[in-house]
């Protein structure tokens, strides 16, 4: 995978995280779900990438982590976010949304125009 | 809830990276499992399809595992700096909720460390810091040794020294004086030294202006050049930096300035003019004592072979020329340094001493009160320490909180340091006797002092809590709640409170023995009355007052002018005051044994009326009359120790005395006319000193060198003296004059020793009150705890008389051993001051008893509170309280 897209998908993965974490502490599967479901299962392609990116995150100080019991009683790690996390979130999610419009509004234009 | 949880959660270290990692894929896997089987799915083919949903499960574990270590070791790390914060921040919340115990120990650190700071700021000043010449501790002194007196050197001593020293690279002599100088504006005295050989090399100080004095310049018959100090140049000569053309006029004669000396540079004294030897007379008198010496000595060469030199050399004159000829048998060869500061180092270094004892005091005293809190607070600690904080955590808790008081203390200490400081250096070395006082400050080296003494003090008081602390339990502190303890916290408090007292016993012995030497230096007679006997200093211009006739004229004119003043009794001169420090003295030879010089005698040169006016009794013969003049045989008056020592019981009266050397050139033999009592010349003085008497009307031009008149008044001493300075301007405005009393001179000769005693006494005070604020508190804390006891005492008819007798058999507890203690200390500490000591020993019984005594009543007043609160005590409440 060009290194490039890494970036795009990393940092959109991270910010899914981020907003996967808004409504409360998850566990990582639970916002594997999350993304899924709200994603309709394009991004997440493999579910393993999540573990990694929530420890960047971590390491970044935009999530913590917790060990807790999880509702089947299982020991569960449970991420929550941090006040920077929330900032992050708030400031690079409307830097995104802006991205993602200019990328789509130039792929929307004819090609005719291109060449010509 | 936060708090629960850090306390709750895991040590960093016992957690492992790879298995966090691995439950939390296991449990991923597991959920998706059960979400593929619940959709339908087989359980093989589940686990399968979960496993190639999630990825390259290596490559992630691995990564995840990575960063999990980093954020572990990171998580550990902000812990630790974390918790330090919080210990921070809980010792100011808990300084904040004993406002008491805080304000009460960081005032008691703050005034010890700023005592402390600022006598070493002394100490560094006076002895420590160099003196302000280049390598100033190569300069030695040099003295000819004449019996026990450090003599100057004469005039061809000195060239001798001079000629054959090979161990010192430049000497230089200085005689300092008093002079005139006119032509300035108004005449003025001035502080002026005539100098001889290399003087300014020996000090290594060169001109900022101009240049020194050569050694050839300083010779008798040089053309008279002078080199000024910055303060005469400035104040003087308007800093005119053109030196050609300006001269000062001194001494009858206009010397040309050549240079100006860098601003400070005003060896010896407070000297503001320096010139060459003028003393033709005394070129060729061996026998003399006239140079003070000072020299630097050559690389590598030590104090001890420079003096082995010197001694060699003046060992050689002295059998070359004789004992009597040479006028000193051997050298002496001492450190400018130590010559300028040695009497002050003992009493420095002692009241140094006191205050540490005082520091040390201090902070025993607050470790007594941090160890009542600390178990007060015993039930807090042992549930810290039940919720998992770890015993390294208390102690360090414990300690940061002392600390952090003791540098606040210290904070303020080092500006109560300053302000002591600046006080005492504005005493200045006159009042205090402390040479260099006036440029003590609070520098670097002062505060960096401070900071050690708070960092110490916090230590001294932090370390006993702490140690206090580390044994907190919360079964031991449950089961004791609300009834108190008596457990190691109150042995080591009640061990504290007796080393106080016997530190403050120590230091209060201390302060008695210096008052009452204090005492008996000034209670003992004098041998004169000083009381109403004004003086004034007068110097005749020797410009204006050429020859004899004229200075007796002036004189017989001021004196009768005086003696006519209503209210003035009597009228004298004497050329140097009793206790004044400036007393002259020499060697004379007796008719019994004309051939030796073996005797030293003060030479007091006075008018009629002087022992009238100090009241110095006649024994036998007759004083000085208007007489004995230039013309009529030369007379002397002795004192009885002196006809003691020369003739033993034969009458005195008739016979001869002579001064060798010779005090001026017409000195001849003396024929005693008359014998005085003896009176002490300085403070530490017994009186036995001998002393001569001679007639000032025989030597006038002597006068000339400054002399005293002495003015007894029965009146107003204000009206009398504005009388006598009309008299004297109406005589002759040229001449300078300044006012003083015999009772303030006596007063300023034992400024030191009062000085001393006054810190010391001050110093007695606040250990003193130190250590019963301790006694006071180990008792109120133990009322306190004994309420229950006291209760059941009374409630079984103890009467009130026998509750207070309890308390008091509790405060003897700490006094008894901490006076005795400190009797002993006392013995070690009084050793070290014998040399402060006049006329009482180390054991004297008033400074014993005095220190007792006084120890005795503030800790009884310490007692009284608490006791009084126990004869109080309801028993009903007492025992339902504590039941």
């Amino acid at each position: 995978m060009p290194s490039a897209d890494l970036n795009i998908l990393r940092e959109s993965l991270d910010l899914l995280i981020l907003k996967a974490l808004t409504w409360g502490p998850r566990h990582g599967y639970a916002i594997s779900e999350w993304i899924e479901g709200s994603t309709s299962e394009i991004l997440l392609i493999e579910e393993g990438t999540l573990y990694p990116a929530l420890h960047r995150l971590a390491e970044r100080g935009w999530v913590t982590s917790e060990w807790g019991q999880s509702h089947s009683g299982r020991r569960a790690r449970y991420y929550e976010l941090t006040r920077d996390g929330r900032a992050h979130l708030r400031s690079q999610g409307s830097v995104w949304q802006r991205y993602v419009e200019a990328i789509a509004k130039a792929l929307r234009t004819q090609t005719a125009e291109v060449g010509g | 809830m936060d708090r629960v949880r850090r306390l709750l959660r895991l040590p960093g270290r016992l957690r492992r990276a790879d298995r966090d990692v691995d439950d939390e894929i296991a449990f991923h896997l597991a959920l998706r499992e059960a979400k593929l089987e619940a959709s339908g799915m087989g359980h093989a083919q589940a686990h399968v399809r979960a496993r190639e949903r999630f990825g390259d499960m290596a490559a992630i574990r691995a990564e995840c595992v990575e960063s999990e270590r980093r954020l572990i070791e990171r998580e550990r790390r902000m812990t630790i700096s974390e918790e330090l914060g919080s210990d921070i921040r809980m010792a100011i919340r808990s300084a904040r909720g004993a406002r008491g115990f805080t304000v009460t120990a960081l005032l008691t650190i703050a005034l010890g460390v700023g005592a402390t700071t600022a006598v070493f700021s002394v100490v560094q000043a006076v002895l420590l810091r160099p003196l302000p010449y280049p390598a100033s501790d190569r300069i030695v002194r040099v003295f000819g040794a004449a019996n026990s007196f450090d003599a100057p050197l004469s005039s061809p001593n000195f060239r001798d020294v001079v000629a054959q020293s090979k161990s010192l690279s430049a000497i230089g002599g200085y005689v300092w004086n008093e002079a005139t100088v006119t032509g300035l504006g108004e005449p003025m005295r001035i502080m002026t030294a005539a100098v001889n050989g290399d003087f300014f090399g020996a000090l290594g100080v060169k001109p900022v202006l101009g240049r020194a004095l050569s050694p050839d310049e300083t010779r008798i018959g040089a053309p008279r050049r002078a080199v000024v100090s910055h303060e005469f140049w400035i104040t003087h000569l308007g800093g005119e930096r053109r030196l050609a053309g300006l001269h000062v006029t001194l001494r009858g004669g206009s010397y040309d300035v050549v240079g100006v000396m860098p601003p400070g540079f005003v060896f010896p004294g407070r000297t503001q003019i320096w010139i060459g030897s003028f003393y033709a007379d005394a070129e060729n008198l061996r026998p003399g004592f006239l140079w003070s010496t000072v020299a630097r000595l050559r690389p590598g060469v030590t104090v001890d072979a420079a003096r082995a030199e010197l001694d060699g050399i003046l060992e050689r004159i002295e059998s070359t020329y004789g004992r009597a000829e040479a006028g000193v048998s051997g050298a002496r060869v001492r450190l400018l340094q130590e010559e300028i500061v040695g009497g002050q180092r003992t009493p420095l270094l002692f009241l140094f001493g006191s205050v540490a004892l005082v520091l040390l005091i201090a902070c025993a005293n607050v470790a007594t009160a941090a160890l009542a809190r600390g178990e007060a607070r015993h039930v807090e600690l042992g549930i810290r320490a039940a919720l998992g904080a770890g015993r390294g955590r208390l102690i360090r808790q414990t300690l940061s909180e002392h600390l952090l008081i003791a540098l606040a203390g210290g904070a303020v200490g080092a500006g109560v340091a300053a302000g002591l400081t600046r006080a005492l250096a504005q005493l200045g070395p006159r009042a205090t006797g402390l040479p260099r006082l006036d440029e003590t400050g609070v520098n670097g080296g002062a505060l960096l002092f401070a900071f050690a003494a708070t960092l110490v003090a916090g230590a001294a008081i932090g370390l006993l809590p702490a140690w206090q602390a580390s044994r907190a339990d919360l079964r031991g502190s449950l089961a004791r709640a609300g009834r108190g303890t008596t457990g190691d916290g109150s042995r080591a408090r009640r061990a504290l409170v007796i080393a106080e007292v016997a530190l403050a016993v120590a230091l209060t012995v201390g302060a008695g023995l210096l008052i009452r030497s204090l005492q008996t230096l000034l209670s003992g007679s004098p041998g004169f009355e000083p009381r109403n006997v004004a003086t004034v200093a007068v110097s005749l211009p020797e410009s204006q007052y050429t020859d004899g006739a004229r200075v007796v004229g002036y004189f017989d004119q001021l004196l009768a002018g005086i003696r006519a003043i209503p209210g003035v009794s009597h009228a004298s001169l004497v050329n140097s005051v009793p206790y004044d420090g400036n007393q002259i003295g020499g060697g004379i030879v007796t008719d019994a044994d004309p051939q030796t010089s073996g005797k030293g005698a003060y030479y007091r040169l006075t008018s009629d009326g002087y022992f009238e006016t100090l009241r110095i009794p006649l024994l036998r013969g007759r004083t000085f009359g208007p007489n004995d003049g230039p013309a009529s045989p030369q007379v002397a008056v002795v004192t009885r120790a002196f006809a003691k020592m020369a003739w033993g019981d034969a009458n005195p009266i008739g016979r001869r005395i002579k001064w060798v050397p010779k005090f001026d050139a017409h000195d001849e033999w003396l024929t005693v006319i008359g014998v005085v009592g003896d009176t002490k010349s300085f403070a530490t003085d017994d009186g036995s000193g001998p002393a001569v008497y001679v007639s000032y009307r025989q030597r006038p031009e002597r006068a000339l060198e400054g002399v005293a008149v002495l003015v007894g008044y029965t009146g107003d001493a204000r009206s009398v003296l504005e009388s006598v300075r009309r008299q004297m301007a109406a005589l002759d405005r040229d001449v300078p004059v300044e006012f003083s009393s015999v009772d303030a001179i006596m007063a300023r000769s034992v400024a030191y020793r009062r000085f001393i005693m006054l810190v010391m006494t001050g110093f007695g005070a606040f250990a003193l009150f130190l250590a019963a604020l301790g006694v006071y508190g180990v008792l109120a804390y133990s009322v306190a705890r004994r309420q229950r006891e006291i209760g059941v005492r009374m409630a079984l008819g103890a009467r009130r008389a026998q509750v207070v007798g309890l308390v008091a058999k509790d405060g003897a507890r700490a006094v008894v051993p901490g006076v005795l203690l400190g009797l002993v200390g006392a013995g070690f500490l009084t050793r070290t001051m014998r040399s402060m000591l006049y006329g009482v020993g180390p054991s004297d019984p008033a400074a014993l008893t005095g220190a007792i005594v006084s120890l005795v009543v503030v800790a009884a007043i310490a007692c009284l509170v608490p006791a009084r609160r126990a004869s109080h005590v309801d028993p009903l409440t007492a025992i339902r309280t504590e039941g």
